[in-house]
């Protein structure tokens, strides 16, 4: 709300410094936004705290800072005018639920004209468009004590007021000149047809207007739920439902009627009418027992019964000590609805002492470690290890489009109120928003990349929402495919996980089948593929992309395990390098295996080159690969390993139609 | 006979002293070497005569020839490094062949550090679902349907009429933490949010907070403002100013708003802190009573406070980055710079 330093010094009853009141202001966490400085006067904006409505009003926020001061509140003039005719509307409350007090009364013949000299100035400073000056009376009541009012055109009301929830079908043009519908919503209607959304914005169809003579003022307490619930449904927030919406109360709902009354008559003249109300009978006002210890025990600090006696008397609230003022039993202004038990009276008390005078200490606590099973330490220690390998972490949104999961029928979970198509659904794994980031760095000249992201990925599952965390590793001309997946195996490596198997599968998001699962101890722990054409062709990519992805939860047992120390040999190793020509389709696992299955005292296998095309026939590979031979009881002589490697060639060559190319290569 | 032969012998030795002082190059010094240290070199030739010698002439002419014959080759040793070429294998001051190194992102690198500092302080690590309930969102952090605190947060709904939504704070982690363990509690817990924000220079539809929780006896506000202050000094790495203020959130009570001294203009007013000198860095409070109560614990036994903040605005701090939407964009240039 907006406030003005000249209007705030009306209700203290001496001057004080500006700079005083935006110090004291900025030390209550009401930090003042200049919006204008002129003359004498400050036009400055505050956002107050959701549960304060009493602050989005002039009074309420001198009386907020008026603990700080010597100088006394002035508070606004209320006084009860006496009726001088006799006329009134009858009210009509349909669910006391929905509308706790309901007060209005007739003011007729009065002089109704266009608003000016210093409510209008006033109002203006704040945000208000000026009106007649009735209306504008209304709204100056509601910016001083923070009751907004309305004023209807009295003419226009048939018999009486009601107070109930709109029919099917029923419409409204509010103010604005917008129709509403008002279907559920709770509104104010004469026997005829409904004139106002309560609390929220008149009807055109009784507004005050030039030939308005006859005026109804309305005041009251309505169920800042429903007043919410309605301005949530119709998309329409005012100055009276952002009042009303956060809790008001009946003593302020009769305040304003007595000030509004008393204006209207002295700058409108007119004859007053009798006041009518309805309503239920509600206590307000919390009664709350207040230990003066606790401020002790919550805060850290201690209090003097003077400061705690001057607050309590500024703010409004009456109390009763005990035990040598140990104790204080409180009752708070009904319009202080935000202060409801002991711990509200403490925190009043910390920002009165001023939160920059609260000593800091560091606390003595039982040093009770803290055991939780959380990822975040086993996803720092893969992406330790992926750095070093020169794969740079990206992080994308969390978000894919509509386009995507269309185009390619993904199964994601959908966000009911998105804030675009292209952020409408979760994403289901990591590969697509990654191809965005290579698209992106492609198009910026940036065309050899190495990249990862761990996150979240969202899948349903029943009606069951899974998060699950995933790794992907993506390169693009970076080396060959084989480059990538050496890097991978390395990756493996460095948590013990040795021997991934690789099956050759489907992958959805593969170019044709150029994918493999990988599987190690029998577990499939991820897959390392070629991206498909056509997931590439939507991102506009046409160069080779190479992928991994890896499930965190299915490696995280590998990667925490601890590590085991292998004596090192004794004895030297001989290295062997074969080179054979092998069918095309061969399966390199089955081959490895057929080799174990000798039982030859080999420490590693490892293929080097594998080569297709030039000098090599149509429907053969060659591959190329050193073992390893070494005991661990003897030094291996030239005759035993003449005669392993004659077994390892005889093997492949019997079994796999293998030839070997030229000894010992 | 003796003194003639050893005259000969020196003076052979100094004309070969005198000679290799000039020599310059491996060529000439070869020249040399033949001619005093060669096979047939006059101090070997005079060694001809020795054997007519008396016994002990003998003796000390040998011992004398030795002497000389070791100086020789001592001059040839030394003149040898002298005259030899000095070779540069490499030109040492080209440039490295670079490789290419990865990087983690600066959000992970800001987590992690974060993380780190209350590591220190005996914060564990703990997470939740992004995927979360309005229970644990809202309702648990006392913010019951239709609080108009419920503003704040602008919620993204997977099922609203179920109440799926997606977290907007990580603040719901505390809750299913308390709920699952008994005080004394020390947790940090960062983790991705989500709100119906628009994606600009400032804003960012996901983004990434961090929550700390401490719950204790004896826990009071003062505690909170020397771990946040530690924390600051330690993040920050100098010794900016703190300013607590009062502010308001359901879950906390007292609640408060830690602002520091501008980093980037150290307090004398500049665009990143719209000429106030001072950034908001974080939200704040004892834990609110009722938060206690629908976890279960006994609130006069236990007292703690929490706090959040946002990642995105303490890397951009941090490193000076003016727009959120990089962190997100991933370009190379960019996450190459930290
Ligand atoms: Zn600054």
């Amino acid at each position: 709300m907006k406030y003005t330093y000249k209007t705030l010094l009306n209700y203290f009853i001496d001057e004080i410094k500006k700079d005083e009141i935006f110090k004291f202001l900025e030390i209550l966490g009401l930090t003042p936004k200049i919006i204008k400085e002129e003359n004498d006067d400050i036009i400055f904006e505050i956002e107050t705290p959701a549960n304060r409505p009493d602050l989005l009003s002039f009074w309420g926020l001198a009386k907020e800072i008026s603990p700080f001061v010597k100088i006394p509140l002035k508070n606004p003039e209320i006084k009860k005018l006496e009726e001088e005719i006799l006329d009134f509307i009858p009210i009509e409350i349909e669910n006391e639920n929905d509308c706790f007090y309901y007060s209005c009364r007739i003011i007729k013949d009065i002089d109704n004209h266009q608003s000016h000299g210093q409510i209008k100035k006033i109002l203006e400073n704040v945000g208000f468009r000026s009106s007649f000056l009735v209306v504008d009376i209304s709204n100056f009541v509601m910016c001083e004590i923070g009751q907004p009012l309305h004023i209807f055109d009295l003419d226009k009301i048939k018999e009486k007021i009601i107070v109930r929830k709109g029919k099917k079908g029923e419409k409204l043009i509010t103010i604005d000149g917008k129709e509403r519908d008002v279907e559920d919503i709770l509104i104010i209607a004469d026997v005829e047809k409904p004139i106002a959304i309560a609390g929220i914005m008149g009807g055109i169809n009784s507004e005050v207007t030039s030939n308005t003579k006859n005026i109804l003022i309305e005041s009251a307490y309505f169920n800042p739920v429903i007043i919410r619930k309605g301005s949530k449904k119709l998309g329409l927030v005012s100055e009276a439902s952002i009042r009303f919406e956060k809790g008001l109360s009946v003593s302020l709902a009769k305040m304003g009627m007595e000030r509004a009354t008393k204006m209207i008559k002295e700058l409108c003249g007119g004859k007053i009418g009798k006041e009518s109300f309805s309503g239920k009978q509600i206590n307000e006002g919390n009664e709350i027992i207040f230990k003066k210890e606790s401020v002790e025990k919550i805060i850290g600090i201690r209090v003097r019964k003077e400061f705690i006696r001057n607050l309590f008397e500024k703010l409004g609230f009456s109390y009763k000590e005990f035990r040598k003022d140990k104790i204080y039993v409180i009752k708070v202004p009904e319009n202080r609805k935000d202060l409801k038990e002991e711990i509200d009276i403490v925190e009043e008390i910390a920002k009165y002492s001023m939160y920059s005078s609260i000593p800091l200490e560091m606390p003595k606590v039982n040093l009770k470690p803290f055991i939780h099973n959380s990822n975040y330490y086993t996803i720092s220690k893969i992406k330790e290890i992926l750095v070093n390998f020169g794969f740079c972490e990206v992080i994308t949104l969390s978000f894919i489009s509509e386009k995507l999961v269309e185009n390619f029928k993904l199964d994601a979970i959908k966000i009911e109120n998105p804030i675009s198509q292209s952020f409408s659904f979760l994403r289901c794994s990591l590969i697509f928003n990654m191809l965005e980031v290579m698209k992106y760095n492609i198009s910026h000249q940036n065309k050899e990349l190495e990249i990862f992201e761990i996150g979240r990925v969202y899948k349903k599952i029943g009606d069951k929402y899974n998060e699950i965390d995933s790794l992907m590793i993506m390169s693009l001309n970076r080396g060959t495919f084989f480059d990538f997946k050496g890097k991978i195996e390395s990756f493996f490596e460095k948590f013990g996980v040795v021997e991934i198997e690789n099956i050759m599968t489907e992958n959805f998001y593969a170019e044709d089948n150029n994918n493999c699962d990988i599987y190690y101890q029998n577990e499939k722990i991820g897959s390392l593929f070629l991206v498909s054409d056509k997931l590439k062709k939507f991102y506009g990519i046409n160069e080779e992309i190479y992928a991994c992805e890896i499930e965190i939860g299915l490696i995280s047992k590998f990667i925490n395990q601890d590590k085991k120390f292998k004596k090192l040999p004794i004895f030297p190793a001989a290295k062997r390098d074969f080179s054979f020509l092998l069918p095309e389709d061969i399966n390199w696992k089955m081959v490895k295996e057929e080799i174990k299955k000798l039982s030859l005292p080999i420490e590693t296998l490892e293929v080097f080159d594998i080569y297709k095309g030039g000098n090599i026939p149509h429907g053969k590979i060659s591959i190329s690969f050193s073992v390893s031979f070494r005991s661990f009881d003897k030094t291996l002589i030239n005759e035993e390993i003449e005669n392993f490697e004659k077994m390892i060639i005889d093997t492949i060559e019997r079994k796999f139609s293998g030839k070997l190319r030229g000894e010992n290569v | 006979m003796v003194e003639e032969i050893i005259k000969k012998a020196e003076n052979f030795f100094e004309e070969g002293k005198k000679e290799i002082e000039n020599i310059t190059d491996e060529e000439l010094l070869e020249k040399w070497r033949i001619k005093f240290l060669g096979r047939k070199s006059f101090l070997n030739q005079l060694c001809t005569d020795i054997p007519n010698l008396s016994k002990e002439e003998k003796i000390i002419c040998g011992s004398k020839f030795n002497e000389l014959k070791k100086n020789l080759i001592k001059l040839y040793e030394d003149h040898k490094n002298k005259v030899r070429k000095r070779e540069i294998k490499y030109n040492l001051t080209f440039p490295g062949r670079r490789f290419f190194t990865g990087n983690l992102h600066p959000i992970t690198k800001v987590i992690d550090e974060i993380v780190d500092i209350f590591h220190r302080l005996g914060f564990g690590v703990a997470e939740g679902p992004e995927i979360e309930t309005d229970f644990y969102n809202f309702t648990a952090l006392n913010t019951p349907e239709e609080h108009p605190a419920r503003d704040i947060w602008d919620t993204f709904y997977i099922d609203k009429k179920n109440n799926i939504l997606l977290r907007t704070h990580t603040s719901p982690v505390q809750v299913r933490i308390m709920e699952k363990y008994l005080p004394p509690l020390r947790i940090i817990a960062p983790g991705k949010c989500f709100r119906r924000d628009s994606f600009d220079s400032s804003h960012s539809p996901m983004f990434h907070q961090i929550e700390g929780l401490m719950v204790d006896k004896n826990i009071k506000f003062t505690h909170l403002k020397g771990i946040l202050t530690y924390f600051i000094y330690e993040f920050f790495k100098k010794e900016v100013k703190l300013i607590f203020s009062p502010s308001y959130f359901p879950f906390t009570e007292p609640s408060a708003e830690l602002s520091i001294s501008c980093v980037i203009c150290s307090g004398k007013g500049c665009s990143t802190c719209g000429n106030t000198g001072f950034l908001e860095i974080l939200g704040c409070g004892i834990v609110h009573p009722n938060v206690f109560k629908n976890v279960g614990y006994e609130s006069s036994e236990f007292t703690g406070f929490a706090f959040g903040m946002g990642v995105e605005r303490l890397a951009m701090l941090k490193y000076g980055i003016d727009d959120i939407r990089h962190f997100f964009y991933n370009d190379i240039r960019f996450l190459n710079q930290f």
